[in-house]
């Protein structure tokens, strides 16, 4: 068998990393990381590293009388979702060649977006199903009158950033307690098949690689490198035959619609594992937590 | 469409917790511990509800169900109307939007969650850090130490103080003038420590609070410790006394430690080597010399007092103070020598880990933990280490058991 590596797929089946192309990296969730945080995780998806915290305040009132259009809007009376102050902050030594990334960079400022519009996804879901019966779905007696901040910071970036933000905010809102209506869970996948040059096609042909293994799930940086990255964010439920909503996809890259479709498939596996994660990981905090802190 | 399956590694913790639990693929003994006070309860004896998780259904009707269909919606949960293909109401099924227990009484049905944040009840005993001083009010920050840069806590809740709803020098009622407002900051200044009660509760979520009773005012002379708040549990007394005998007080305290606790309560004339503790509910909690709390210090004069009179008298000494334009330093009177310290540093550390373990902090077990300590000779800075805390664990799980039996 031919020893080159085509498109991160060394000879065989196995990617660089030692991976199968279905394969997710290693998870590790820990939460109640940081102090004085209600709510917070750190997430690792291989080496990716995202830490992030979630506190709720009452709103002030400056900020209150500026969002009160907004606030109208959004809630329609009864219970609105809380307003939710996210932030990103990028450090420096994340990646191999050191690099500041400051509040304006384009990176930080799409991702902060994308996951602030997350959590508002995860908020809301809560209040929007319960405007049936006018009870509020606030948890707290600070009522709708509240404001999630969530910090995230990006320690290492090996791949699957945005996916892996989400994943730790999922975390992190869940900890804090914070009425939602699904967790949201996302996972990466290549957009862009293997073999698509004629020098990789043929070397793939050579090596005999299977059908169907075009795309990679969860790829690292040298796979994101080469192949372009898809970040799926689906919700996650508790039941097995549970349908998910997708919230967000997101993706850099030119695309097919057939390999589009494709990838989401494979992301919204990865997300329904990384989902079984999320909640296994939580519940057992809590279940620690409830059983412990009795007196 | 791909077949494919989907494998995730086990996870592998990889650094070191900062309460000192190493976390590897093997459990340690922390670990174990763990599961032993699980396994002890009262937990499972006490039947909480299921655990459900965001999103899981929940069976209105439950387990013990009198055939009940019909149910009330309540906190932590919400409706989901599930649709079929053709955009046909197929079923409503309940669902949780928070980790928690799930509890029913009668029809209603609400998830409580696990170790939610601080709300304020009427009568709470509250501990907080003056943040701010505003027109004829003190901001209390009532969420961590407000004045540690920590994770972008102390935001949090806040508590408003009136200045009408303090004890203020001179003694008895009268109006608050504006040479009171003025001297606000003779009474309590920022960043320091007021121990005070919850008076009332406005809609939008700030908390009244009141310090008129003599028990209420400035801390001093000791530390604070942030535990989260529902580890503090409704209890009867706030104001906790442990005492740091001697040698053969300590002997004693051995064989009350069997007992249970090895606590004295409402401790007169202040020994000078107990440790005082005020629990406030909002997970603030102060650890001081038998000075630093506000009706103990007329303790150590007379005994038979009441805190009506002791109160007055603690009034005169502010006026007194409040002449002068001079901070009120009770702590510094009473020498705080190395003893006391080191007492004092005893009972937070253990505190802290007690609050680091998720275990209840209450008077038995901040008690036992000292006497733990204390036993094993154990120096305060190793408290928070894992050789201790799985002592505690431990000790705790044995307390269960003798619980149970």
């Amino acid at each position: 068998m031919a020893s080159g590596s085509v498109g991160g797929v060394l000879g065989g089946d196995l990617r660089q990393d030692g991976r199968k192309w279905n394969e997710l990296r290693r998870l590790t969730c820990d939460l109640d990381v940081v102090k004085g945080a209600d709510g917070s995780a750190m997430f690792m998806m291989g080496r990716t590293k995202v830490l992030a915290s979630c506190n709720v305040v009452p709103m002030s009132t400056s900020k209150l009388k500026r969002s009160g259009v907004t606030g109208n809007r959004g809630g329609g009376g009864g219970g609105s979702a809380p307003v939710v102050e996210l932030r990103v902050s990028w450090a420096p030594f994340a990646m191999q060649e050191r690099r500041e990334r400051g509040r304006t960079d384009r990176f930080i400022v799409d991702l902060e977006n994308a996951l602030r519009c997350t959590v508002q996804t995860m908020l809301n879901s809560s209040s929007s199903t319960t405007t049936r019966t006018k009870s509020s779905s606030s948890f707290s007696a600070m009522g709708s009158t509240s404001e999630v901040q969530i910090k995230v910071v990006v320690l290492t970036a090996d791949g699957g950033v945005k996916s892996c933000c989400v994943n730790a905010v999922t975390c992190a809102v869940g900890m804090a307690n914070l009425a939602c209506g699904n967790f949201v869970v996302s996972c990466g996948c290549t957009a862009q098949p293997i073999g698509k040059t004629l020098r990789e096609a043929r070397m793939l042909q050579a090596q005999g690689a299977g059908e169907g293994q075009k795309f990679l799930l969860d790829p690292n940086s040298t796979e994101i490198n080469k192949h372009m990255e898809l970040s799926l964010a689906v919700t996650v439920s508790g039941e097995r035959h549970h349908h998910q909503d997708v919230v967000s996809v997101m993706c850099d890259s030119k695309m097919t619609p057939e390999d589009l479709e494709e990838t989401v498939d494979i992301s919204s596996e990865g997300c329904k594992a990384i989902g079984k994660f999320v909640r296994k990981t939580l519940m057992e905090y809590m279940s620690k937590v409830a059983t412990v802190s009795l007196h | 469409m791909v077949r494919m399956e989907v494998n995730i590694h086990p996870p592998r913790r990889t650094y070191k917790h900062e309460t000192g639990e190493t976390r590897n693929n093997e459990k340690n003994g922390l670990e174990v511990c763990y599961e032993t006070i699980q396994e002890a309860g009262p937990g499972s004896v006490f039947g909480q509800g299921d655990l459900v998780c965001v999103g899981d259904a929940i069976d209105p009707v439950g387990t013990s169900g009198d055939g009940q269909d019909t149910y009330l919606r309540g906190h932590g949960t919400r409706v989901d109307v599930e649709y079929d293909g053709k955009g046909r109401r197929v079923r409503e099924v309940l669902r949780a939007t928070v980790c928690g227990t799930v509890e029913r009484v009668n029809k209603l049905v609400t998830v409580r969650p696990v170790g939610s944040q601080y709300t304020a009840e009427v009568g709470d005993v509250v501990v907080g850090v003056v943040t701010e001083i505003s027109g004829k009010r003190w901001k209390v920050g009532l969420k961590g130490n407000p004045t540690l840069v920590s994770g972008g806590g102390g935001g949090g809740s806040e508590g408003v103080l009136h200045l009408s709803a303090v004890n203020l020098p001179g003694g008895a009622q009268r109006r608050r003038t504006w040479e009171d407002e003025l001297n606000m900051r003779n009474v309590f200044r920022e960043t320091d420590v007021v121990c005070s009660e919850v008076q009332s509760l406005h809609a939008d979520g700030t908390v009244a609070l009141h310090a008129r009773s003599a028990k209420y005012g400035k801390l001093t002379s000791g530390t604070l410790v942030c535990v989260p708040s529902f580890l503090v549990k409704k209890q009867k007394h706030n104001f906790l006394t442990f005492s740091f005998g001697d040698e053969d007080d300590e002997r004693a305290g051995k064989s009350k430690k069997q007992s249970g606790s090895r606590v004295r309560r409402r401790d007169k004339g202040a020994d000078p080597n107990s440790v005082r503790v005020v629990l406030g509910y909002n997970g603030n909690i102060w650890v001081c010399s038998p000075w630093g709390v506000p009706l103990s210090k007329d303790k150590r004069d007379s005994d038979d007092e009441d805190s009506s009179s002791s109160g007055s008298e603690s009034d005169e000494e502010m006026a007194e103070n409040a002449d002068k334009g001079k901070r009120k330093r009770p702590g510094t009177e009473n020498e705080l020598n190395a003893g006391v310290l080191y007492n004092i540093s005893t009972v937070s550390n253990v505190v802290r880990a007690i609050g680091d373990l998720m275990l209840p902090v209450t008077e038995e077990t901040i008690g036992q933990g000292v006497g733990l300590a204390r036993n094993l000779k154990v120096e305060p800075n190793l408290i928070c280490q894992q050789d201790f805390l799985e002592k505690l664990v431990d000790q705790e799980a044995v307390r269960r058991m003798a619980y149970e039996d």
